[in-house]
């Protein structure tokens, strides 16, 4: 007779998640490996093309070149064992060498961008969502009231303007019109990053506006459920018996509320921000911002399948782990939702 | 029932929000459908210098290619009203389907369904555009169409499903069989008033979510080449960097257009929610 | 009951002619609708009626806890001599509450804010009204619990860690910390089981016993409840109290219809033993309250009382004093 085994319903699910995130990441990977080679034509020809700019132009030495490249790259190889290669090489944590770049490897190539995306995008998502709950905490405070009639039509509209339409007209106006930043780029051209004071300034410059344009369109969207879910809050007994029935200020009921209503808002950053790196792609594009997003631009435009890879499986895996985590985090705060998952589904 | 109907469609346009978010959104489709048909210059001929700011002569100026850019904008919101329309079609349909059907069947069936939008839900669209992208150097909007509704009916597929699982359950559907009304009776008069709304709801969620897609998509350069739609004015104007030349016309009325679409949108969808959800 | 110190006047609750009314689209609901209440020694008064009867409504009017559509009509609350409705809100919340005036709420279970440590919640609360520093406050906190026998370890927990009973009585002691002259408690036992219950009532009773407060305004549909703590039953009725005495008067000889049905329904058992058990029989409460919008005309019980007359139809009774502190509404005992 088989014993019951108790196990703890919060690690039964952790467990089950992971079981999913470990599905659906071997579900990308195949994807991940598979779509990029049923590209047709030749992805070294913009290599060897430049390689012909640096200097070899003998027919010998580009055929010649091409076949070392094309054994680095195992392109004649059975799918399978391209496959097979391709995980063995993933598993020690080597991502393949770049073609558009190379020799650079690939993680070394997202081990040089990936930080820039990560400056850019973290500060901006975190302090719109601290600022954004904010306001629709004391939107929600001051219900239907006038203030709370303007911030919801603008919150409204904000959340509607995808972050690169919004960094265009930042551009065109605080850029083009008035100069008063760059136009784009990380920083100014020939400068090498360092850490120097100059350095910093001129990064700082070019940084103000795609901040702006993801900070400002996310506001909006975190305003607005934070709002939602504080007016729900302020409708509980224990809110009713703060304000009311004890009486405690205007500040620190602010600051009770924000507490109360900020669960469903700390799973949804963990969300958001596992997003990030994809979400940043577009930006990128529109302010030339040297990130992730803009490698990856460079490499779909050149059929840079290794770096394609890598970035995809940076991304997934960013995405998978964030999603896990704030399944994880929903999980633990609140008590009633472990047991209730384990059941359903 | 017909009365029923009428007195929710009164009730909702009696909500600010929805009246609003429908003018918006009839206006951009008037001018999406009738604007090419008045205005007869082609969007993809050069016709003039290129960089012509907007006067008498070319209304909205000329884009990089010295193409007229106010029939590439009534063009452009009537392409990317095509995928819009035809994207959320396949992908509501899908989400329906799928979702009633796991719920219908459950067991295997359901778990099957349920793992795959999962996986789904997490992987971006962008892979099966990128394979496409490189197999198809001129796409045009249906093949776009195409790949966004087959990559987002995941999110409202367990919406059918759910909703489709409380009505199986619900106390007055057994009552209707019970009490021998034809299945065809069944749908039309019980099942369909509950899920119409979350339905259209969907249907303008998913129509704005097409529609932005597409714009992201293109821009990255993985979107469509050939038909105009607005993600493609955007995308020639970001090649050709018109904005830190300050070449607003190309770039200002497409995104604001996208914009408003998205917002009218909403805003319906949102309206509708509001009103079904007191009941 | 404690008597009062020779030459010790107090006033804790004055409260004449008070009307306070909802304003709704359905309506103007007069939920309280003309009441006289006055308090000037410790004491226990349980008020008691059924659901719909405007108990809880004086409860929040007397807490101020008054936002619209209630609205206070008319009448003054005057609490140890202070004229309340000259105050602004603010004044109120920073002066009164729960200095002046504390309130139990119906919902006490539920009324402790779920993300904050007990122990940090009363630091927020004591700095908001008093000047003391964060380690007296804690000092205080920890003297309050041992003081009505609660475990010190619940201070630093949260209240969701706690069972019903304990965080009613948490709230409790803090409502009370500093000392507020009345305590007005709504339906403070009607969730829980009758263990919780006695445990609940006995933390009330304590705090009144030790005079951290002067007097408790006790408000249930509970009379067996009420019974076991209160000096003085105020029975109300759609909107207006019909009869008041000490407990021991009401409950073995209840004057008005109204009382009678409501005590002797319910505390049967008791009186079995007793002859009055034939003339209870005769007052089976019938029917349900009036609506409060459209209240029937003259006495408001005339609808449902077995003894109504002409007169009750058509005028409002006084309420009149048949004996020392011995008030009752009703025409049957207005001598002509």
């Amino acid at each position: 007779m088989a014993a019951k085994i108790n196990v703890n319903p919060f690690i039964a699910y952790a467990l089950k998640r992971f079981g999913i995130m470990v599905l659906t990441l071997s579900v990308a990977l195949f994807l991940i490996f598979i779509l990029p080679r049923m590209i047709p034509g030749n992805p070294l020809a913009s290599t060897i093309f430049r390689l012909t700019q640096g200097g070899i132009t003998s027919p010998e030495q580009l055929k010649a070149t091409e076949r070392m490249l094309l054994e680095t790259f195992k392109l004649y190889e059975p799918l399978h064992i391209q496959f097979i290669d391709f995980i063995s090489k993933l598993i020690h944590g080597d991502l393949g060498t770049s073609i558009l770049f190379y020799p650079l490897s690939v993680a070394d190539l997202i081990a040089l961008y990936l930080p820039w995306t990560l400056l850019l995008m973290i500060p901006a998502v975190s302090l719109s969502w601290f600022i954004g709950n904010y306001i629709g905490v004391v939107a929600a405070m001051n219900r239907n009231k006038f203030v709370d009639k303007v911030v919801l039509t603008i919150f409204m509209i904000l959340q509607g303007v995808p972050p690169y339409v919004l960094g265009m007209y930042l551009i065109l106006l605080l850029a083009v019109y008035m100069p008063i930043f760059p136009t784009g780029g990380g920083w100014p051209p020939g400068m090498v990053p360092r850490l120097s004071v100059e350095f910093v300034l001129a990064y700082l410059k070019h940084y103000i506006l795609p901040f702006l344009s993801i900070f400002i369109s996310s506001l909006g969207g975190w305003g607005l459920s934070m709002r939602s879910i504080a007016v729900q809050e302020l409708a509980s007994d224990y809110m009713e018996y703060t304000i009311r029935g004890v009486g405690l200020s205007q500040k620190k009921v602010v600051n009770y509320l924000f507490k109360c209503s900020a669960l469903p808002q700390i799973v949804g950053l963990a969300i958001v921000l596992g997003w990030s790196v994809a979400g940043s792609v577009l930006t990128e594009i529109v302010f030339g911002y040297p990130g992730i997003g803009m490698i990856f631009w460079r490499a779909i435009n050149a059929q840079d399948y290794p770096l394609i890879q890598g970035i995809f499986i940076i991304i997934i895996a960013t995405l998978l782990l964030a999603n896990y985590i704030s399944e994880l985090l929903f999980a633990y705060i609140d008590p009633r939702a472990r047991y209730a998952y384990v059941g359903v589904q | 029932m017909i009365s029923s109907i009428s007195s929710t469609i009164i009730r909702l346009f009696r909500i600010k929000k929805f009246a609003i978010g429908l003018l918006i959104l009839l206006v951009v489709l008037f001018i999406g459908i009738v604007g090419p048909a008045i205005y007869e210059v082609s969007p993809t001929r050069t016709i003039g210098r290129r960089y012509v700011p907007p006067g008498e002569k070319y209304p909205l100026g000329t884009d990089a290619l010295g193409r007229d850019v106010l029939a590439q904008f009534l063009h452009g919101i009537r392409g990317s009203l095509y995928v819009g329309a035809i994207a959320s079609a396949i992908s509501l349909s899908l989400a329906i389907f799928l979702g009633t059907i796991a719920a219908v069947f459950g067991g295997l069936v359901d778990k099957i369904v349920m793992t795959l939008s999962e996986i789904l839900l997490l992987i971006p669209s962008i892979l099966l555009m990128m394979l496409l992208a490189a197999y198809l150097p001129e796409r045009s909007l249906w093949i776009v169409a195409v790949v966004i509704g087959i990559t987002s009916w995941a999110g409202w597929c367990r919406g059918f499903r759910s909703r489709t699982l409380s009505i199986l359950s619900s106390e007055f559907i057994n009552l209707a069989i019970l009490s021998g009304a034809s299945r065809l009776n069944i749908i039309i008069r019980d099942i369909v008033p509950i899920i119409a709304p979350y339905v259209l709801a969907a249907f303008a969620m998913l129509f704005s979510y097409s529609i932005m897609a597409e714009v992201g998509l293109t821009l990255v350069g993985v979107g469509m080449t050939k038909d105009v739609t607005l993600g493609l004015m955007l995308y020639v104007a970001q090649i050709y960097a018109n904005i830190s030349q300050g070449i607003w016309w190309t770039i200002v009325p497409p995104s604001i257009t996208v914009t408003l679409i998205f917002l009218s949108l909403y805003m319906i969808a949102t309206s509708i929610d509001e009103l079904f959800s007191y009941r | 009951m404690n008597s009062l110190a020779i030459g010790e006047i107090m006033s804790i609750l004055d409260v004449r002619n008070f009307r306070a009314y909802y304003f709704t689209k359905a309506g103007t609901v007069k939920a309280v609708d003309g009441v006289n209440l006055s308090i000037d020694k410790k004491t226990i008064i349980g008020i008691v009626g059924e659901s719909g009867c405007g108990k809880s409504t004086l409860a929040k009017a007397l807490s101020f806890n008054v936002e619209p559509p209630l609205k206070i009509v008319k009448g003054d609350i005057v609490i140890d001599g202070i004229k309340i409705n000259d105050m602004t809100t603010d004044e109120i919340r920073r002066k009164i509450l729960g200095i002046k005036v504390a309130l139990i709420p119906q919902s006490a279970m539920n009324a402790l804010v779920p993300t904050v440590k007990i122990r940090s919640f009363i630091k927020d609360v004591l700095k908001e009204k008093t000047g003391y520093t964060t380690l007296e406050i804690f000092e205080l906190a920890v003297k309050r619990f041992k003081e009505l026998n609660l475990p010190i370890e619940a201070l630093d927990m949260y209240p969701f860690e706690l069972s019903g009973g304990m965080r009613q009585r948490v709230l409790i002691a803090i409502a009370t910390l500093l000392n507020p002259s009345l305590l007005i408690a709504d339906e403070p036992t009607s969730a829980l089981d009758v263990s919780t219950q006695k445990m609940v009532l006995e933390t009330l009773y304590d705090i009144y016993r030790r005079g951290l407060v002067k007097s408790i305004i006790f408000i249930s549909h509970d009379i067996a409840t009420v019974r076991q703590i209160a000096d003085e039953i105020v029975v109300m009725y759609a909107g207006k109290f019909v009869e008041k005495g000490s407990t021991e008067e009401m409950i073995n000889e209840p004057l008005h219809p109204y009382s009678k049905g409501l005590i002797f329904s319910i505390l049967t058992p008791e009186l079995i033993v007793r002859e009055r058990v034939r003339k209870a029989k005769e007052v089976l409460l019938k029917g349900e309250p009036p609506s409060l919008i459209n209240p029937p005309s003259g006495c408001r019980f005339h609808p449902r009382c077995p003894y109504a007359m002409d007169i009750c139809r058509r005028e409002e009774p006084p309420m009149i004093e048949v004996e020392r502190n011995r008030f009752v509404s009703c025409w049957l005992y207005v001598k002509r």
